[in-house]
């Protein structure tokens, strides 16, 4: 039956390899050091840009308004413990914070702002005259009258230097704007946590918050996730040693998982990619599934090696039998990976080619390399016989075990029952799919655990002064015409849309030309009477206040609101509380209902265009509404191919639905664990779901495989479904030891990603694999379908092996 | 005979009864949105206190806060002072008035706004000011005559609740903020340049009675004007200058708020008797007859724009939503949140 089964098999590529097995060893040994060399090309890097749409509408206006300051933005606060920020000390603080800040790598020297920044400054009217001054430049007041004095003015003034002192007076910030080409993450990171440790005191905490905090910390973690990576190897090579230790080739699989991550490395480095810190467990969950295909090829070869006898022939068949299987699994694994790069965002494009680069060097290295590398060594010995009398703890598993296989061809109500509830938690799966809550659902990062000391700061540093921005931009005709920026009807819309977002809660604060310069000057060039406090009553009044405002204020102070001289341009700030989803989405709409209400239907703002959302909210907004449309593309796609390889590999379309609700089934429970922990897709959660995906779609194809193979070769129906549970189960049920063994360690990783996506991998393998290794084999037996136990070409297949044997 | 004419009460009680009840209905039925207190990014201009302690505050973006339980709870309105919905309502309201009797008021804004109400400020109606200046200031000596100053000398008067204003020439083409009619004739109006215009007719005609020297741009304005009685005025301005009259109007003298600050409302609590004065940054300021003024223990730091008594119930409005109230006359504010 045997020899049979090999005879018969369509495919000879097993013979081949063998056959040219020097020259095609050698070539892939090339390849892999050719790419080896690119490996020590490698660079650890994060670039900002990387990680949203660049042909979403919101990330061009980003870019194209960049003039305005970039997304990525140092806040550092410095917070009294007792008393307020008016004594010398902190003020000092203050101001050398501010130098310091300035002297960071990359820093945009126009927008360091603080207190102490000679751009900061208020305006005071007194008869006959206007003073425009800074706050606290160049010099810190040290006597009492003077920080008393310096105190009155910062009370008067709130509502201007409300973004750098806070309400209740204990908390002051530095906030600064960096260069985002080329900004070096590690060295920006250590370089404020030294400011953070020369001015934190025994009254003061410095607490520091933004994007280039969140990536530097990726770096701060990296010996940590570092020895995490070691330990996870470690208990994988471990796991593997203990499940196919008695075969002295059981290290195998490592191999095989070396050379293909040389490849998937080696591509990155040829393409020039960076590599991000926080997307290490990728590489890893790649590298996982490599061994696994590893142990299952072994798994077979030894099977056929104890059957043969010969390890040529032996090599020869398991690359004939799991070559369609494996391509078919490794091919679901790329769908999986392949289509997030549709998106359009370069960081999922990166990881889509390198992944796809990484996974056909382990269908290379485990289904060509491997048999090429075993026809080589010696045939493997098994090490450890036993030769003790099983303990009864041993015989009681032994029979648990036994009965276990047996379940799925086993009718009645237990049967029944998994059917049904596998059936539920289908339905219950795509429901929870389509309720997925899209973006970050919390403030602060999710990349790092709530009470990591990042986050810590960034909440304490958001309960007073806003650290996300959503800009609208208003283009219009050049002063002097009516609709220019300058234009009172037009000052006057963006004080009403002001007003307007404003009465959002999630709003902390609106900053524009409008209400901030126009208004304030306007007041108190008319002897500061609030009720000047209003738009300028002409075209005139607006010039002479613009005019006012740029002679008064520091070099580059009115690029923050209009771009240049011409007055065509104009960035309405939009200072939100956090970047969750539904504050992104909210404002969104708010301002197209304001756009559609106000502006829109009236005439006087005929010539202007009003352009949203840009600022770093609008690229969180950009990635959400991609990874939204991206996330639905994806399953779709990759349900298709499954749909599509099953049907040609199987020749059947019930076993093509039949897979195709077994991967919902097994992988939509990924969004019930979602929703269970309040997991949103963003940019860094989905590349590890679409992964997630394709990755245990492989349990039921080599089962099903399997189980097919022995029909075919004549088996009955039910010895069948046993006899492959006992082997490929085993196999399988190693590789998931494995693939968890590896995965285990990073849910202590201190980087909540980490820790949440290995629960959800782990989670992912588990149904994968009851999906696989129970669920279909119930439906087999249940309802016997023709493409297992018999179409008429399938008989005639069987008859024909029969004869043969 | 009997049965009839009780038929007849019964009836007429009905319909009277229909009738309050609709009144009541409609004044319960005003649009809204209650609140505990005034948004912080709007700007209050202009309080006053009806005789049943109702208190109506206008602001920026035809804003118009009214309070029937002393403060308690809000009931936030936008006044309708063009066409299109409430977003298109972005004029700035500057000062509300009641007549004496309390019924009818008056508010006036930029641009020229008037709006009138005749039934206690449940609905108000536009009027035609005839001007397109904005309007900073009105005083309903009753309810026919009434006076609105504002931008660049202008004044308006009517004579009959409304229906007719008519713009009257200043003797000086300044802006003028405050307000105060003595009595029926007798009327104070301070602007820019420490003008201090006077009529005596009503506010049919105006003289110069102090200051209005617009060549010396390092003279300040005056932004209100108080009599305690028709001989007793003060009017406040900037860098904590006071001038004051002990004689009518006749002679001013110049005085000083014990702290240099600008100082844009002044008013007498007719029930105390007491001087009270506020402006820049929140402070705040009080005297008695003495005359000796004394700064108050600050509970806001937003310029306050106007000031309002009745009985012990005082209410104080500012910039950034600021309402500031008390119950005892002034011994303690609170800040409304």
């Amino acid at each position: 039956m045997a020899s049979s089964s090999v005879k018969l098999t369509s495919l000879r590529i097993g013979d081949f390899v063998l056959r040219f097995r020097a020259v095609i060893g050698g070539i892939l040994l090339l390849i892999s050091a050719i790419l080896g060399y690119y490996c020590t090309q490698v660079t650890v890097a994060t670039k900002f840009d990387d990680f949203f749409p660049t042909n979403h509408h919101n990330v061009k206006l980003y870019h194209e308004w960049q003039k305005y300051g970039g997304a990525q933005t140092l806040s550092v606060m410095i917070q009294v413990k007792d008393g307020d920020i008016f004594n010398y000390s902190v003020l000092k603080k203050i101001q050398d914070i501010q130098y310091d800040v300035d002297k960071l790598p990359g820093v945009d020297h126009n927008e360091v702002l603080s207190l102490a920044s000679y751009r900061v400054s208020f305006a005071e009217a007194t008869p006959g005259s206007l003073n425009i001054q800074p706050f606290m430049f160049p010099i810190v007041p040290k006597s009492p009258e003077g920080i008393a004095a310096l105190k009155k003015t910062v009370l008067a003034n709130l509502g201007l230097i409300s973004q750098y002192v806070s309400p209740d007076l204990k908390s002051a910030v530095v906030k600064a704007s960096f260069n985002e080409r080329g900004l070096d993450y590690k060295t920006l990171f250590t370089q404020v946590q030294d400011i953070v440790k020369k001015y934190q005191g025994s009254n003061a905490d410095i607490l520091i918050a933004g994007e280039p905090i969140i990536r530097g910390y990726g770096y701060y973690y990296e010996p940590t996730v570092g020895a995490l990576f070691l330990i996870a190897v470690g208990v994988m090579i471990l796991i593997l040693w203990l499940t196919g230790g008695q075969r002295s080739r059981w290290w195998a699989p490592i191999v095989t998982g070396a050379l293909s991550a040389v490849w998937g490395l080696g591509f990155v480095g040829v393409m020039k990619y960076d590599f991000d810190p926080v997307m290490l467990v990728i590489p890893f969950i790649l590298t996982a599934r490599d061994m696994s295909h590893g142990i299952q090829w072994q798994g077979r070869y030894h099977d056929e090696l104890d059957r043969l006898g010969d390890k040529y022939a032996a090599c020869a068949v398991t690359t004939d039998l799991m070559l369609p299987p494996g391509l078919l699994s490794i091919l679901a694994d790329i769908s999986g990976i392949i289509f997030i790069s549709f998106g359009g965002i370069p960081v999922l494009q990166h990881i889509a080619l390198a992944g796809t680069v990484w996974l056909a060097g382990s269908l290379t290295m485990v289904f060509i390399f491997q048999p090429i590398l075993m026809s080589y060594l010696p045939v493997p010995e098994v090490k450890h016989k036993r030769t003790r009398q099983p303990s009864a703890l041993m015989k009681s598993i032994g029979e648990s075990l036994n009965w276990f296989v047996h379940v799925p061809t086993r009718p009645g109500t237990l049967r029944k029952t998994l059917l049904g509830a596998a059936a539920f938690f289908l339905v219950y799966g795509v429901v929870a799919g389509v309720k997925c809550r899209i973006g970050y659902a919390t403030s602060g990062t999710p990349l790092y655990q709530p009470n990591a000391k990042v986050n810590q700061d960034i909440r304490a540093v958001g309960k007073k002064f806003p650290l996300e921005e959503a800009w609208v931009i208003l283009v219009t005709p050049p002063y002097p015409d009516k609709q220019s920026v300058l234009g009172p009807e037009v000052l006057r819309m963006v004080d009403d849309m002001r007003a307007y977002l404003l009465a959002d809660p999630t709003v902390a604060q609106v900053e524009e030309f409008s209400s901030t310069v126009s208004a304030t000057f306007n007041q108190m060039f008319h002897y500061g009477y609030p009720k000047f406090l209003a738009m300028p009553d002409s075209q005139e009044m607006s010039g002479n206040l613009w005019f006012l405002f740029i002679n008064g204020s520091a070099p580059g102070e009115l690029e923050r609101y209009i771009s240049n001289r011409l007055n065509d341009d104009t960035c309405i700030r939009v200072l939100l509380k956090d970047h969750t989803y539904d504050t992104l989405n909210e404002i969104r709409e708010r301002i197209q209902r304001f756009v559609a209400q106000r502006v829109t239907p009236d005439p006087a703002f005929s010539k202007v265009k009003v352009l949203f959302v840009a600022g770093i909210a609008g690229l969180y907004l950009g990635a959400n509404d991609v990874l939204y449309e991206l996330d639905f593309l994806n399953i779709t796609f990759v349900l298709a191919v499954v749909w599509m390889f099953c049907l040609f590999s199987f020749r059947s379309f019930v076993a093509a639905f039949m897979f195709l609700f077994a991967c919902v089934l097994a992988n939509f429970g990924a969004f019930i664990y979602m929703n269970f922990r309040n997991i949103g897709l963003t940019i860094d959660t989905i590349p590890v779901i679409s992964l997630g995906i394709g990755l245990g779609v492989d349990y039921g194809i080599y089962m099903i495989a399997r189980i097919r193979d022995e029909v075919m070769g004549g088996m009955e129906v039910d010895d069948a479904i046993v006899l492959a549970l006992k082997s490929t189960g085993v196999a399988v049920f190693n590789t998931f030891l494995v693939m968890i063994g590896g995965i285990f360690p990073w849910i202590f990783s201190p980087l909540l990603f980490h820790s949440q996506m290995s629960t959800l991998l782990i989670f992912l393998m588990g149904t994968n694999m009851i999906a696989g290794c129970i669920i279909l084999p119930c439906y087999l037996s249940w309802a016997r379908p023709k493409f297992v136990f018999g179409g008429a070409s399938m008989i005639k297949d069987r008859e024909l092996r029969a004869a043969v044997s | 005979m009997y049965l009839n004419k009780i038929k007849t009460w019964a009836i007429a009680g009905a319909c009277l009864l229909t009738v309050a009840a609709g009144a009541v209905g409609a004044r319960g039925a005003v649009e809204g949105v209650t609140r505990s207190g005034a948004p912080g990014w709007l700007s209050l201009f202009g309080v006053a206190i009806q005789p049943d302690n109702s208190i109506f505050i206008i602001g920026s973006k035809g804003l118009l806060l009214t309070s029937s339980d002393r403060g308690k709870t809000w009931l936030q309105r936008t006044v309708k002072e063009r066409e299109g919905s409430d977003l298109f309502q972005d004029r700035d309201l500057y000062a509300i008035r009641f007549s004496p009797g309390g019924k009818v008021g008056w508010i006036v804004g930029e641009e020229g706004i008037i709006m009138k109400t005749d039934d206690d400020g449940v609905t108000w109606t536009k009027q035609d000011a005839g001007t397109r200046k904005n309007l900073f200031n009105v005083f309903a000596v009753d309810e026919q005559q009434v006076v609105a100053i504002g931008a660049d000398g202008t004044i308006v008067r009517t004579a009959d609740g409304g229906s007719h204003w008519q713009v009257v020439k200043s003797p000086k083409i300044v802006s003028l903020f405050g307000l105060v009619f003595v009595d029926k004739n007798t009327g104070f109006a301070v602007g820019e340049f420490s003008t201090i215009l006077a009529t005596a007719d009503g506010g049919q005609t105006w003289t110069l009675s102090y200051g209005g020297s617009t060549s010396d741009f390092t003279i300040g304005p005056y932004f209100s004007i108080t009599f305690s009685d028709p001989q007793h005025g003060i009017a406040c301005g900037l860098a904590g200058d006071l001038l004051v009259t002990a004689d009518g109007g006749k002679t001013w003298q110049v005085q000083k708020l014990p702290d240099p600050v600008a100082v844009y409302i002044v008013i007498e609590d007719s029930a105390s008797k007491k001087l009270w004065a506020a402006g820049a940054g929140g402070r705040m300021f009080n005297a008695a007859q003495t005359g000796q003024w004394q700064s108050v223990d600050r509970t806001a730091f937003h310029d306050i724009t106007d000031l309002a008594f009745a009985g012990n119930l005082g209410v104080a409005v500012g910039l950034n939503g600021t309402i500031l109230l008390t119950n005892n006359a002034g011994v303690q504010w609170q800040a409304v949140q």
